[in-house]
């Protein structure tokens, strides 16, 4: 075997074993995404319970939860099938909204994206915004929202389909599901889904979630958190609400 | 390109690359969120559950992967380019893997991140070539 011979083998050897490293760094971070993959369509709605306990009482108005007087504005753009939109619903939104939108300190609004697996799945993460949109124009998006994050799929399948978003909004107490399905295709929700979209351009944002915080009324700017704990947001909130 | 050439050319993408790594490990411990030239997608990917294998930060790895390359160019010969070439591709691969995860996965985007691996797909480039270029050594 000549020199070269010899040194392309070392080569094929060295990128196979790179290969084998990748794949196990793969099993170690646990695979594809994290989310469920369980895809039931009769399976009963996970946390239905939980979310009505969680936004009971609070107001809703649109996409905004929480008192019109607050304070302080706190931005969510979140896309429904993206798994780290997941983690902030169910590992901090319930500790601000127990410290801070129930005080009446904190109004939220949630600016929904759609970009999450469309080369996969084009067409998908739209369907899931539009019907949470549509819940929207019955004040019922924060129910809506995180029953659909606590029962996210696979991001890489495609079942935001009309079945599983009427899943979802039959557990939503109060929300007119037929209405709203009808709705997903009105004039006020393209225009909703629209202004999410520019405002994520117009502060130069490129992945979910991500935010924007400041004095209601005034022009919020992106906040940029040490991690997606409850303490880094209240910390932010706290800054937010000391300033006069 | 002479094998001096490409030599420095290594050493000094494997700095640069050196320099984000440690910029992102002492972001990691400190527990600071990365300056991001766009939007959050910096900090997005630094707190995503990717931005640890085995509980080693993505960072460290990175900063272990480029010291190495920089150590192989001190090793005279043909260990000195094995060990070369094996440490970019390995470091190239698990760069393909990351920006797979910040595209489809975390869905934001780490400025610092696509740096690192277009140094290091840089660094594979180079490697590879100087490692099959080189004359062979003559039987002691």
């Amino acid at each position: 075997m000549n020199h070269r011979s010899r040194r392309l083998l070392q080569l094929g050897s060295i990128v196979l074993a790179a290969g084998l490293a990748i794949a196990l760094v793969v099993v170690l971070t646990g695979g594809d995404g994290g989310a469920k993959k369980a895809a039931d369509p009769s399976a009963p709605v996970a946390q239905a319970a939980e979310v009505e306990t969680m936004l009971a009482g609070i107001a809703q108005d649109g996409i905004a939860l929480g008192r019109r007087d607050a304070p302080v504005t706190l931005v969510e753009f979140a896309d429904l099938k993206c798994p780290i939109c997941r983690e902030y619903s169910l590992s901090v939104l319930p500790d601000l909204v127990q410290r801070y939108v129930r005080a009446g300190k904190l109004r939220i609004e949630l600016r929904l994206q759609h970009f999450v697996g469309e080369q996969q799945n084009p067409g998908d993460s739209l369907a899931a915004a539009k019907m949470a949109q549509a819940a929207a124009l019955q004040d019922k998006l924060w129910q809506f929202s995180e029953l659909f994050y606590a029962n996210q799929q696979d991001e890489a399948t495609r079942y935001a389909d009309d079945a599983f978003v009427s899943r979802i909004a039959s557990a939503v107490k109060g929300l007119n599901e037929e209405k709203a399905l009808h709705d997903r295709s009105s004039p006020k929700v393209t225009a909703a889904l629209a202004t999410a979209d520019a405002q994520f351009e117009g502060n130069g944002f490129d992945g979910t979630p991500s935010f924007l915080l400041g004095r209601t009324g005034t022009t919020l700017k992106p906040l940029q958190v040490r991690s997606l704990t409850p303490q880094s947001f209240a910390t932010e909130i706290d800054r937010a609400l000391g300033a006069a | 390109m002479s094998d001096a050439r490409a030599r420095a050319a290594v050493a000094i993408a494997a700095l640069l690359g050196l320099g984000i790594a440690a910029y992102l490990t002492y972001v990691h411990y400190r527990g600071l969120a990365p300056v991001c030239l766009s939007g959050g997608g910096c900090e997005t990917v630094q707190s995503s559950r990717y931005a640890e294998v085995a509980g080693v930060p993505v960072a460290v790895l990175g900063l272990i992967g480029y010291l190495t390359i920089l150590g192989s160019l001190a090793v005279p010969g043909e260990p000195g380019r094995l060990a070369g070439v094996a440490a970019a591709l390995l470091g190239f691969a698990f760069s393909l893997y990351l920006t797979y995860r910040e595209l489809f996965s975390i869905h934001a985007i780490c400025a610092w991140c696509v740096a690192s691996a277009v140094l290091m797909t840089l660094l594979a480039a180079l490697t590879t070539a100087r490692f099959l270029r080189a004359e062979p050594e003559p039987a002691a």
